[in-house]
């Protein structure tokens, strides 16, 4: 019996969309709540909260009739522009800042933070600078390290990058992760 | 890691999308193409009349207002439910055991084990608080393709390599393991947290 890790590390590296389904759940409803109580409104012969069913209906039918089109034409374009935006959202993979980590024992996931942070605190050690003067970021498929060493004390950038690709190679990601060491030629005021 | 139906999040998104696109380009161009203005308008009066002749003659007995509002408030509720629908299919899949086995076949016992996620989590959470590099966790089981998976998710102290923490956790699931016979199968997530994030020590140690 094999462990669906496939799956696992699927579901727990892309983003399911949640968030903006319910907000647009959410929206419709209440459009639907506020089109309902006009409806009732009208049919119990009460003055409508902001328009009756007709007028929408007359409304809609003399949109381009009325003024300033130019309001209701940039009202248009901006409604489009959210329609192109969800669609772009429904369809891009939706990746998170997430890598995962190849081990025996099951599927594991490490968010790029949780490695940046891990590889700081080696090239720091390593470069012996205070941990604020290492900085790393990691994105999907690269970590780039920033050192600033301090001031008449010079680092060594070699032995810092066997250090960053030997953190990388125990880690095992997947996809895999390339660095990049730069060392900043304005060092930092003794600390 | 839940049930959620990703394809019918993003088919509904995509839907959306797509009618806003329309709707918000029709009403957009209605500046720019004067032939689509002079369209919209045509065909708008002979909407406009039809609606409200059908509104007249549809009256409802014993009221002063068509059936058709009638339809139009069904309509509506039916979409109101689509939604709640497509809201309450969102999440779920959780599993309230790890796993279930015959015990021993050597004791002939006809008993079957069931490992439940609460004692799972409690086992586990009462070893990850221990740990001085974490800064908290949680257990929890999931059902993935019918087969329940342990979820383990820890958020470590700044600068803790994962690989440590992946080994450590591998320990306690095999503890785990020892205990009740059979490694369940795992899913380890580690996080980057807020106080992870605040937290910033600048010193060296």
């Amino acid at each position: 019996m094999t462990a669906p890790y496939a799956r696992i590390v699927r579901r727990e590296t892309h983003s399911p969309r949640t968030t903006t389904t319910i907000v647009l759940a959410v929206l419709i409803i209440l459009a639907c709540a506020y089109a309902g109580t006009e409806l009732v409104l009208h049919m119990l012969g009460q003055p409508p909260l902001l328009v009756a069913p007709e007028a929408a209906v007359t409304w809609l039918a003399t949109l381009p009739t009325l003024q300033p089109l130019s309001a209701i034409s940039a009202g248009g374009i901006v409604l489009a522009v959210i329609g192109l935006l969800l669609m772009l959202h429904a369809v891009r993979s939706g990746r998170l800042a997430r890598h995962q980590m190849v081990h025996d024992g099951g599927a594991v996931i490490v968010d790029n933070g949780v490695l940046a942070s891990s590889i700081a605190r080696r090239v720091a050690l390593v470069a012996r600078v205070p941990q604020g003067q290492a900085v790393v970021s990691v994105s999907h498929r690269r970590a780039v390290v920033d050192v600033t060493p301090t001031s008449g004390i010079p680092v060594d950038e070699s032995s810092i990058q066997s250090a960053v690709d030997e953190e990388l190679a125990a880690y095992d990601l997947r996809p895999p992760v390339r660095s990049t060491v730069r060392i900043r030629s304005t060092g930092a005021v003794g600390s | 890691m839940n049930d959620t139906n990703r394809a019918l999040n993003r088919v509904f998104i995509f839907l959306v999308g797509l009618i806003l696109l329309i709707v918000g380009a029709a009403a957009g161009a209605l500046l720019f193409w004067p032939w689509w203005a002079t369209q919209w308008e045509e065909v708008g009066k002979t909407v406009e009349t039809t609606v409200t002749d059908a509104l007249k003659a549809t009256p409802l007995q014993g009221a002063d207002y068509s059936w058709w509002f009638l339809v139009a408030l069904a309509a509506l509720v039916v979409l109101v439910v689509v939604m709640i629908v497509i809201l309450a299919r969102l999440g779920g899949g959780g599993s309230r055991e790890i796993y279930r086995k015959p015990i021993s076949e050597k004791d002939g016992s006809s008993d079957r084990l069931l490992l439940d996620t609460s004692f799972a989590a409690e086992a586990l959470k009462h070893s990850l608080d221990k740990r001085t590099d974490l800064v908290s966790s949680t257990v929890g089981a999931f059902t993935v393709k019918r087969q329940p998976v342990l979820h383990v998710g820890v958020t470590p102290r700044q600068g803790v390599s994962p690989r440590l923490i992946s080994q450590e956790t591998d320990i306690l699931v095999a503890n785990l393991a020892q205990v009740v016979g059979d490694a369940p199968a795992t899913c380890l997530t580690i996080h980057s947290g807020l106080r992870a994030k605040l937290g910033r020590d600048q010193r060296v140690r």
